[in-house]
């Protein structure tokens, strides 16, 4: 071979994978040059440095009570407040996740192939639908629901509510349709066929063999409601994030640190718990 | 042989009935008398025994009733179920995770679901294939007890000839998909295996 073609070379190091690579770069840099960057844009001013100092100066010293001379008479203690705050980000999170459960898992069934599979080949514009229709409540990030329904219905709690079960149910079916796509089919096959229908087919042979799979997913995504749930506290609901944004103002940077600890806390030990969860389930 | 792969020449007749004729629900009730014991076994690891068992008789229940024995097995079921376990030999798995269960209890388990359907014909896909030659023998001696007790019709594929020679009262030979021979293994040739092993090898019993 080598002596019929000469000296041997390997493959055009400029190859497909060549090609990609480089186009990230030149898209990254792109990017920079539109945007003007410079790391000197990293570097405070005077002020700006202060500001910084104090801010960070907080983290080692989270308020534990309230910071600022005049509290508003008939308060509760802060930590309390902490406390309720936190309980009510986690209340809309729950709400919000059991409406997306509710909507994404028959949505997820219906997007996903599994469950079209042995259908007539027209009941496929049906799944065409469904996947445009999930794509549509993912491709609005919860933020801008909650300001498009803000705007529709004022500051009304379950608003809130639907502005993140809307792309979170969306983005639930798009990843469950995902996973019941990929659970082994043995045993759906193996139950048709000792004469079940395909829809017990489905039911006892195939979502059982994805559900490790959903259950983990959801309560990653309950999580992540967590964390929406406190932001959408910046438009004035009652979670942490509508204290967090107070204190900020008021420049009460210790009370703003012991809110954050409260979040990341939280997230802690909901991902230690659906750790676990997921060792039980896939286990 | 239940229906799930049309064969492209000749027929798979069951009782007298050829499949390929049979109306969707006349196939799903022939298939519902026909058990079958998958190769993978193909249970739900993360289900309880018992309710792995109880799927068996799915395509001989309607809707509901198959939701009720799936999520709140009646005590009726459970007694078969345990009563099957017992026959392969597993009894005190009932109510344990089938995922915590040996390659070989699930495959106990994946016979007893087929014996819980009640079927009048048994189909064990390569039952033998993933296990080591002295449980081989004692799992196909335990298939060919069961059929015997229940009159149940046993069709069996091996890879293992001389399983099959040894334990098998009729023998099919398969060569890519062809048929080479189907007579009592007695009277089986030598030869007549020597050949069907040359190149590809396929047995199917019965």
């Amino acid at each position: 071979m080598a002596e019929r073609h000469g000296r041997m070379r390997p493959p055009s190091p400029l190859g497909r994978r060549g090609a990609t690579l480089l186009t990230i770069v030149a898209a990254a840099a792109l990017a920079w040059w539109a945007l003007d960057l410079s790391l000197a844009q990293l570097v405070p001013g005077a002020g700006g440095a202060q500001i910084a100092s104090e801010f960070f100066a907080g983290a080692l010293r989270p308020a534990l009570t309230y910071q600022g001379d005049w509290i508003p008479p008939g308060s509760p203690p802060f930590l309390v407040t902490v406390l309720v705050a936190l309980g009510k980000t986690l209340v809309f999170a729950a709400a919000a996740m059991s409406l997306a459960l509710v909507f994404g898992l028959p949505l997820g069934v219906l997007a996903s192939d599994a469950w079209w599979r042995r259908r007539p080949r027209w009941t496929r514009t049906l799944q065409v639908a469904v996947r445009t229709g999930i794509a549509l409540q993912r491709s609005v990030h919860e933020l801008l629901w909650a300001v498009i329904f803000l705007a529709a219905l004022g500051l009304n709690t379950f608003a809130a509510v639907v502005a993140i079960a809307l792309p979170y149910a969306g983005t639930l079916a798009k990843v469950f349709s995902e996973m019941l796509d990929e659970a082994p089919r043995n045993t759906a096959e193996a139950l048709r066929s000792v004469g079940a229908r395909p829809l017990e087919a489905f039911l006892y042979g195939l979502l059982p063999r994805a559900v490790p799979d959903l259950a983990a997913y959801a309560f990653y995504r309950f999580e992540c409601s967590v964390r929406s749930s406190a932001v959408l506290g910046f438009f004035g609901y009652p979670t942490l994030g509508y204290h967090l944004a107070l204190s900020f103002t008021n420049l009460h940077y210790r009370e703003v640190w012991t809110y954050l600890y409260a979040l990341i806390a939280t997230s802690v030990v909901l991902e230690a718990w659906s750790a676990a969860l997921r060792r039980r389930l896939v286990a | 042989m239940n229906g799930t792969v049309y064969p492209t020449r000749g027929r798979v007749r069951f009782e007298g009935t050829d499949l390929a004729q049979l109306e969707r629900y006349e196939l799903r009730a022939l298939r519902a008398l026909t058990g079958y014991v998958p190769q993978d076994h193909a249970l739900v690891p993360t289900l309880r025994v018992s309710q792995n068992v109880v799927t068996g008789k799915l395509g001989q229940r309607g809707f509901w009733a198959a939701l009720r024995s799936i999520l709140w097995t009646g005590s009726e079921d459970l007694e078969r179920a345990h009563a099957l376990l017992e026959r392969v030999g597993i009894p005190e798995k009932l109510f344990q995770r089938t995922d915590q269960l040996s390659g070989g209890q699930q495959q106990r388990v994946a016979i007893a679901r087929a014996l819980f359907q009640e079927p009048r014909a048994l189909l064990a896909d390569e039952p033998v294939a993933s296990v080591d030659p002295t449980r081989a023998r004692d799992l196909l001696g335990l298939l060919l007890e069961i059929a015997a007790e229940r009159g149940l019709t046993l069709v069996v594929s091996l890879h293992d000839l001389a399983l099959a020679r040894e334990l098998f009262p009729r023998t099919a030979g398969l060569r890519a998909g062809v048929l080479h021979f189907d007579r009592p293994t007695d009277e089986i040739g030598e030869d007549e295996f020597t050949e069907l092993y040359r190149l590809e090898d396929n047995g199917v019993d019965g």
